[in-house]
């Protein structure tokens, strides 16, 4: 199964960046960055795709407010109109607070949810621990060689300044 | 978040003064396995006997409400002080109290990130528990208020038998019902997904099996891929965005069921950001209270500087300011509008049998933090712990006089009458603060109190360009 993957570990945020920049440069795909923390300029030099996250949150939240309108509406309005007050039944505006309300939690609990699962984090999910302290204080760049020889990969690593570099998978 | 805390950094490289001015968020330049260390250390070691003081007399007081708790549902809510006229006291005030404290959590979580507030990072983490902790203790109250809790589950709108029977989606009560079950659950994904990296370094660290089980299955497998982080940054934003409004929403609802009834001192279009700044004021005080005990029972000075003190100081004074001139406001406009029994009530507040209730109210947040102008006061660690202690009483105060010095005198002076709590409402209250307390002790206990990771982006973002500054820039 295993994809032949090289591995670098920096000590830090700007030699990891420098690296990742050159290895892009010399036309290496990178299979990913491990990090102890988000690091802002790595979404462009890795070249990543903006996430569609957003996306769900508007849908998460259309779909609220046409629950909760909806509910309300039948509620209130078609199946139980309760004179309170001698107010109209279809009282729109007393509608408004549990329409936002719905709107706000199903758009968080959608983006929420379709984090997790496009994240593929959930109880169960085995940790690949690539190099240790990758949660602490190693910055872990993995190159894929993909047709160029690993070694290059290697050769490319060490000569920006990586501590620590390995080759894993592949016919080995 | 670390995308806009690193952001000035990145923007600026070349203004060394920048640094040079502002004072840093973390004393002591400590690397980055240094403050997983000094974060996560706690945690292994057994907890001070501090710890276990508190933590004894939190769960007393638990146990104290929880007795009380349970003789008033046994015996009935005729255990209370509550009479004819005055249908709400002590547990609505609670209630109403309880919520204003879990405004300061998403506040500072998700109002600040959007104004790039650096300095939230060491506090948001517990501002955020603390704001969980003390909805919880706040959902308690409308659910004894009701007698019969069992049946609490009758303020949603299921399909039922009886017939065609809704709740009413007209009444402010229930707006409260999905305002705070809203909140809870936000405010909880929102707690919840910050840990997650955190737990992972945990997990990591862990010596023993339970330990790194347990860490294991809340971290989800974790592993620091930049692919995850940056979509993590982005959930992290957008549940800010979502966040912020739904703060505002929730305090203005609340107060929704004072102002959309017609009993004079309640029916004004002032009470939602009334009620909103009063909420704040209050969560900061909580937070501060909670952060000064915090950072000595848990050696948590370098992170949680005199900084942050400062800086939740002078939104305390901020806040403060707003809440009293609300107060003087709401005595403008009844005096304006020459509603005779709205001047009444106004007049009744201020000189009536409850004078006691309101100048207390004014004098802890309205005066007092008016002490906090001074640098020298507001940086004083002694002068802070009174100050926020002192708010917290004004805050709950202020709740207090709003409910029982409005109900107490009716348009029919033949129902007019006094209110005064029973042993059993006290107890309750203090059960109350024994939850909420006992949660929070166990909070700092198991989790880590300050987001390691949040902190690893500010210090890792400004050291590395400090060092490599040709590198990042090449």
């Amino acid at each position: 199964m295993l994809k032949e993957r090289v591995l670098g570990c920096f000590a830090d945020e700007a030699s990891l960046l420098a690296a990742v920049r050159f290895a892009r440069e010399r036309g290496f795909a990178i299979d990913d960055v491990y990090a102890p923390y988000p690091i802002h300029a790595l979404d462009e030099a890795m070249g990543l795709r903006r996430t569609r996250l957003p996306y769900v949150t508007l849908l998460g939240g259309l779909a609220g407010m046409i629950a909760a309108i909806a509910l309300q509406v039948w509620g209130a309005v078609i199946d139980w109109p309760l004179d309170v007050g001698g107010k109209p039944a279809n009282s729109a505006l007393a509608f408004l607070p549990i329409t936002f309300e719905l709107t706000v939690l199903l758009a968080g609990l959608s983006s929420a949810g379709a984090f997790l699962w496009r994240s593929r984090l959930h109880p169960t999910a085995p940790v690949r621990h690539l190099a240790p302290g990758v949660t602490d204080d190693t910055f872990v760049l993995v190159l894929d060689p993909a047709g160029a020889h690993a070694e290059a990969a290697r050769h490319l690593l060490v000569e920006t300044g990586a501590q620590h570099v390995r080759i894993d998978g592949g016919q080995s | 978040m670390a995308v806009h805390l690193a952001l000035p950094f990145r923007e600026m490289p070349d203004d060394p003064v920048d640094f040079g001015l502002r004072p840093p968020l973390v004393a002591g330049n400590p690397s980055l396995h240094d403050i997983s260390e000094e974060v996560a250390r706690p945690l292994d070691a057994r907890p001070t006997l501090g710890w276990f003081a508190c933590f004894a007399v939190a769960v007393t007081a638990l146990l104290a409400g929880a007795a009380a708790v349970t003789y008033e549902i046994a015996t009935g809510i005729g255990t209370w002080g509550l009479n004819r006229t005055v249908g709400w006291a002590f547990d609505i005030t609670n209630f109403v109290f309880w919520v204003g404290i879990g405004h300061a959590g998403t506040l500072i979580s998700a109002i600040l990130l959007l104004f790039r507030q650096k300095w939230r990072t060491s506090i948001a983490r517990s501002a955020e528990a603390m704001t969980i902790f003390a909805v919880m203790c706040a959902g308690l109250f409308p659910a004894i208020h009701m007698g019969r809790p069992w049946f609490a589950f009758w303020v949603m709108p299921y399909p039922n038998s009886r017939g065609p029977l809704w709740v009413n989606f007209r009444s402010p009560l229930l707006w409260d019902v999905f305002a705070i079950s809203t909140y809870f659950t936000i405010s909880l994904v929102f707690w919840y997904v910050g840990m997650i990296p955190d737990l992972a370094i945990l997990r990591d660290r862990a010596k023993g099996r339970i330990k790194r089980t347990l860490y294991g299955l809340f971290s989800l497998g974790w592993n620091g891929s930049h692919r995850t982080w940056s979509r993590y940054e982005m959930l992290s934003l957008l549940l800010a965005g979502l966040a912020a409004p739904l703060v505002v929403s929730v305090h203005s609802i609340v107060s929704m069921d004072f102002a959309t009834s017609v009993i004079p001192g309640w029916h004004t279009t002032l009470f939602p950001p009334y009620f909103v700044a009063g909420a704040v004021f209050s969560g900061f005080g909580m937070v501060m209270t909670l952060l000064l005990l915090t950072r000595k029972v848990m050696n948590l000075e370098r992170y949680i500087t005199l900084l942050h003190l400062e800086a939740m100081a002078k939104i305390l004074l901020l806040t403060g300011t707003m809440v009293g001139f609300c107060y003087l406001t709401e005595f403008f406009v009844a005096w304006y509008s020459g509603n005779p029994f709205e001047r009444y009530a106004f007049v009744n507040r201020a000189t009536g049998p409850y004078a006691w209730a309101y100048w207390t109210m004014m004098s802890c947040n309205l005066f007092v933090p008016q002490l906090l102008w001074s640098k020298r006061l507001r940086t004083s660690l002694p002068v802070l712990f009174v100050v926020s202690l002192l708010v917290n009483v004004g805050m709950w105060f202020e709740r207090f006089v709003i409910i029982v010095t409005s109900l107490h005198r009716d348009f029919l002076p033949s129902s007019w009458s006094m209110y005064r709590p029973t042993i059993i409402e006290v107890a309750t209250l203090t059960g109350s603060f024994g939850l909420f307390f006992t949660l929070f002790l166990l909070f700092i206990r198991f989790l880590p109190v300050i987001a390691m990771w949040e902190i690893k982006g500010v210090v890792g973002g400004a050291q590395s360009i400090s060092e490599h500054e040709e590198g990042a820039h090449a």
